[in-house]
Order: structure tokens, then sequence, then C-alpha cells
């Protein structure tokens, strides 16, 4: 189905509200100077106009055309997020070992051909291959087993 | 002469160090997996093993990236051919004919002469670089601030109007890129930009953090929500890859040369890389054919000129990074970066102040080329199985790669979550089909074509004059100009075109 793709005229606007802000924070913030002797606020002034330039011929083009607007998997984006973002909150409190293996269930989610069996033993299989990349190669400076509170 | 005869030695010398070595395998290995799975692409590869090269030492790290990134060329052709699967612009041309070939039973083939015309493409390629190098390096010690201002704004010119898509989103996503690129404190005033108080961005945005959000974490999205399909169960054994008749391999000779031909040109030109150049290979070849009918029917020539073209360009397009420290698209922008971590800056001075790394990573091209064939002719089997392996089960490893990759870096459990934050605007780009190149290609180029366009000023008090009263950057300004102005009304026409389409 062609409809208005809002999703464009969103960027657009995003895209005006970053060039706007970069250019009004530079100006009240940093020092302008002058062509022969810039000052740190120069070319951020300018750049935020420009991008707030573009940012309104997008959502003018946007607005003048239709478009099949991209389909948002909604399912795999919040468990991919979810994922990045509970990996961190984890890391600290239970090792690296367990949070891999929890936050691999979690990713799983994102896609709907997993079988509750395929799920665990992926889980399983991504903590041994990461225990052997980043514990037993790299080295990384991460407690691998949950720290005990004290 | 002797100046080459002793760089190719010393280079020579440096490549065939173990540790170099190892990680050249490596680079092409990791590259060759990443080119055959679908769903992943050069750009996340590289984006996820910049966090290993801190470890290494400045040679084989950036052996190792190049590596990556050559090697997909090949991994890419056999998705290509065997499943019709192209994973980026350069290996859609491959599907043209390799697919068609792959279901006449010509897959054996077809694969070989994959593997042919990469090779004699990426040697090709390594001549022009050899040879062109050093002279372009020459010129570029002549380069003062205006120059160098306005050669990079050619590339980011170049790469967001050739990119495909709207010319304005392009510009779009460059500027964003420069303003990202501002992030951090000023050099020339010590006075920290658009930091906000918060510590962690003093030093600007991390750009392995950027690049895993907008690429990595984006394709994993996208591959995980996308069904898994069959692959054609087929076997490969050695001898049925090797041609039957002398003829087999005499009648891809002049669509190889020619298609090096194309790709080294069009590889060293800022903005074009492989890509183009194989379309532009691969239509050529169908115009200089006799019977111009059997391509899209699995002509062998519709394979061997798109890969050899897109072999020569994937190292020519070094030239341009090398020798004037100026990435013509992100992949070498991601190579440059990883250069300025190592405290390597490229530009003119690159070969006389680093002649190791130089001509290491020249005679790397070849040593690496020569892994190529290994791994793809004799370990074919290896990627046809590693093909059947689903997307599902590989997305969740990558994941936990790009998080703990970012962590490696910074020892900061906090760059993580940015990672995710990057994502969703990544996500949100794609939803909006704004093209995350570009602005990565601006964000490594942001403070350098500050730093000239300030310096240039300088030096000139002021007059903005001085970028066209010098010959060599107001070509490259005109360069510019006329891109802008072709590319424009070229979309006009392709817009008066679809509105026929949709009032007829």
């Amino acid at each position: 189905m062609h409809v208005r793709d809002y999703y464009e005229i969103a960027g657009g606007v995003a895209l005006m509200a970053v060039g706007a802000f970069a250019a009004l924070y530079s100006l009240a913030n940093y020092d302008q100077g002058s062509l022969a002797r810039m000052g740190p606020g120069y070319l951020p002034f300018y750049l935020g106009l420009l991008l707030a330039g573009f940012g309104f011929l997008i959502v003018l083009f946007a607005w003048l055309k239709t478009a099949k607007p991209e389909k948002i998997q909604w399912r795999s984006f919040l468990a991919v997020t979810a994922s990045l973002v509970a990996f961190p909150l984890l890391l600290g409190k239970l090792g690296l070992l367990l949070s891999t293996f929890l936050v691999v269930l979690l990713a799983t989610l994102a896609s709907s051909e997993f079988t509750l069996k395929s799920r665990l033993l992926t889980a399983l299989g991504v903590t041994v291959v990461t225990w052997l990349v980043f514990v037993v190669g790299l080295r990384i400076s991460l407690p691998t087993w949950p720290v005990v509170a004290g | 002469m002797d100046a080459l005869q002793s760089g190719l030695w010393l280079g020579l010398q440096t490549a065939i160090e173990p540790v170099t070595l190892l990680y050249c395998f490596i680079g092409v290995f990791l590259g060759t997996l990443i080119g055959v799975i679908p769903g992943i692409g050069v750009l996340a590869a590289i984006s996820l093993l910049l966090p290993v090269t801190y470890h290494l030492p400045t040679v084989p790290a950036i052996v190792m990236l190049a590596g990556v990134f050559y090697g997909s060329q090949y991994g890419n052709s056999i998705t290509s051919i065997l499943l019709n699967l192209p994973g980026t612009p350069s290996s859609a041309v491959t599907c043209l004919d390799g697919s068609p070939m792959a279901k006449n039973g010509q897959a054996g083939l077809a694969l070989f002469t994959n593997v042919s015309a990469s090779f004699m493409g990426s040697v090709f390629g390594i001549l022009v670089l050899v040879l062109f190098a050093p002279a372009i390096a020459a010129l570029g010690l002549e380069f003062g601030p205006p120059e160098y201002f306005a050669v990079m704004l050619l590339g980011l010119v170049a790469a967001s109007t050739m990119g495909g898509g709207s010319i304005i989103k392009g510009l779009a996503m460059v500027t964003l890129g420069l303003l990202l690129g501002t992030v951090g404190i000023d050099i020339n005033s010590g006075i920290s930009r658009f930091s906000f108080g918060v510590p962690q961005l003093f030093d600007g945005i991390n750009i392995v953090a950027l690049a895993m959000g907008v690429f990595g974490v984006t394709e994993v999205i996208n591959g995980a929500a996308s069904k898994s399909r069959g692959v054609p169960y087929s076997q490969f054994r050695l001898h049925s890859l090797l041609p039957k008749t002398a003829k087999e391999v005499t009648v891809t000779g002049m669509p190889i040369l020619r298609g090096s031909c194309i790709g080294s040109f069009f590889g060293t030109l800022p903005g074009t890389g492989a890509g183009i150049s194989s379309f532009i290979a691969y239509a050529m070849e169908k115009r200089m054919a006799k019977e111009p009918e059997r391509f899209g029917k699995g002509a062998v020539e519709g394979v061997a000129a798109p890969e050899s073209a897109n072999n020569a360009a994937a190292i020519t397009a070094f030239v341009p990074t090398l020798t004037l420290g100026i990435p013509g698209d992100v992949v070498m922008a991601l190579v440059l970066g990883a250069m300025i971590l190592h405290g390597v800056q490229p530009g003119p001075m690159l070969m006389s102040d680093h002649p190791d790394l130089f001509w290491g990573l020249i005679v790397s091209f070849g040593l690496g080329s020569l892994m190529l064939i290994i791994l793809n002719l004799p370990l074919i089997k290896v990627w046809v199985t590693i093909l059947r392996i689903p997307f599902r089960y590989l997305y969740p490893a990558i994941l936990i790669f790009i998080a703990l990759g970012v962590y490696s870096v910074s020892a900061s459990l906090f760059d993580i979550a940015i990672v995710a934050g990057v994502g969703v605007l990544g996500y949100g780009m794609l939803l909006a089909r704004f093209n995350p190149a570009p602005l990565l290609l601006g964000f490594v180029l942001g403070p350098l074509l500050e730093e000239n366009f300030r310096r240039s000023l300088m030096l000139s008090h002021g007059d903005l004059s001085t970028f066209i009263s010098r010959p060599i950057s107001s070509a490259f300004l005109a360069a510019c100009a006329a891109l802008l102005v072709w590319s424009a009304s070229s979309w006009l026409r392709r817009r008066r075109r679809h509105a026929k389409q949709a009032t007829a």
C-alpha cells in the first residue's frame, strides 16, 4: 500500500531539530570568532543551520510523494535492544557466563523460529564460545562468575 | 626503480613475519566467512574487529582489517552464485549470471571463475597501487590546507551522491556526521563541544560504538526478523571446480583484463568503489559481447568481468587512503580510523614515515589473495556447509560479541548501553531510509575537514577566494559542483519519469 511516508517525515523533522539545537547551542555557548580566526562555535553553527535546511527539504519532498513505508520489526527490535540494555546491567552482578546465557535467551525472542530446546542449546553454545574467546583468549577484565555481594 | 625494489623487499620482510602472516590469514578467513553468511556485512565485521586491533601491533592490525575487506568480496560471491542472495551491490551483479550458471549445473565453473577473476583483479589492483601510489603521494606533498579541504569535500559529496537514493538525504547524513565529529575537545581552543558535562564525551564519540550501533545492531535486528531460507543441497569436490577445457579459462581472459582496468580506475576515485565498478564492468561486457542475449542466462564473462572489477577496486580503494589520508568510502574510513587509533597519520608522509606499514600492507594483499585461492577452491565445502547454518543461531553470538567488543575498548559497561542507543537511532534511520554510510564518513573526516578549513582561512586572513584561486583546490571544487549538478539533474529526470508512470 502506498501512503505518505511518515517515517521519512519524522526523520526530516528530527534532523531539523538536531540542526537547530546545534546551531543555537553553539551560538549561545561557544565563541564564534571570524573567518580568519574561527572560534570553536563557528563551524558547528553553520553545520547546524545546514542540517536543519536539509531536514526541511527532506520533510518537504517526503510530503509531496507517496511511498511504501518500511515495516517495523517490533519483536526483533525490542528483543535486541532489551538484550543490549540488560547485558551491562547483569554483567556487574552475575558475571560473564550467567549474564551471557540469560541475555542470549532474551535475544532469541527476536526470532519466531526457535523452539524451547533450540533456545537453550543456542544460549549454551554462545556461552561456551564467549568463554573461549573472551575469558580464555582475550582475558577480558570482567568477573567470570557471579559476584557475591560484600 | 630502486626505491620500488627496496620498498617491496621491506614489505616482504614485514608481511612474512609470523604474526603479520597469522593476522593476514585471520583477516581473509573472517572476511570470507562474513561474506558467505547472508545478513552480516563487511562494515559490521570491521566494526566488530576494531576493538581487537587495540590489542595488536599496528601492521598486523591494519593487515587484518584490509584482509576482511577484500576477503569478504570472495565470500559474497559464493553466496551470490549458490543462493542468488547478494550481500552487497557488487555481488548483486555477480548474481545476474552466476546464479543461472549454478542452475544450469555449472556452479563449479562459476565458482572457479569467481576465484580466478577475483585473484587476477586483485593482482592488477596491487600493480596499480604500487605504480601510482608514490606519484600520488608526491603530488600530495604539494597539497596545502585548501587542497586537502577541497579533496575531502569532493569525497564527501561523492559518497553522498553516488550511494544511491536521495541526494538530499545523503548530504544530510554527511552533515550530521560532520556535526557528530565536532563532539569532544576542540584542539584549537581546548573547549569541549557538545559534551554536556558527560566526561565520556570529552574525547568525542567512540567510533567503535557508533559503527557497531548503526551497522551491527541494525543488521542483527533485520536479520533476526527475516525468515530462514533453505539452501539447495549440492556436492562439491575440488575436481568438480577445476575447468575441464582450456577454453573455459581463456574465454575469460579479456573480460578479466577489462574488468580489472575498470575496477582499478573507479576504486581510486573517492565515493565510487566496488559496487559501481562491477556494474560498469558488467554493462561493458554485455555491450562488447557478440551475443549479448546470453547475459543473464549464465554467461561466464558476466561473472569474470564484475568479479575482477570489484576486487581490483577493493585494492585500489587504498590509494587515496594511504597516499592522501582521505578515505574514499566507509570501509576505508574505518581502516583510517584504526590507523589513527594506532598513532599513524595516513597521508603523503605515510610512505616515508611508516614504510613498513605501507609496503607490508601491499605485499600482504598479494599473500592474502594467494590464501584466498586456497580458502576458496579446496575448502569450498566448508563454506557451503556454513551457508546451511540459519542466521538465528548466529545473531545472538554477534550481539554478545558486539557488546563485549565495545567493552574491551573502554572497559566501561556504560558504552554497551550507548551502543544500544545508537542501535535504536540506526534502526530509525533504516525506517526513514537514511543511509548510515555517509554519516560515518562525515564523522571520520569531520575533524580533518574542520582543521584544514580553519587553517586555510587563517593563512588567507579570512579570504574565501583562496579555495578558488589555487588551481588544484579549484579543480576539486569544480568537480564537486559538477557532481552535485549532475546528480540533481538525474534525480529530477527520474522523478519526472516516476510521475509519468504514476499518471499513466
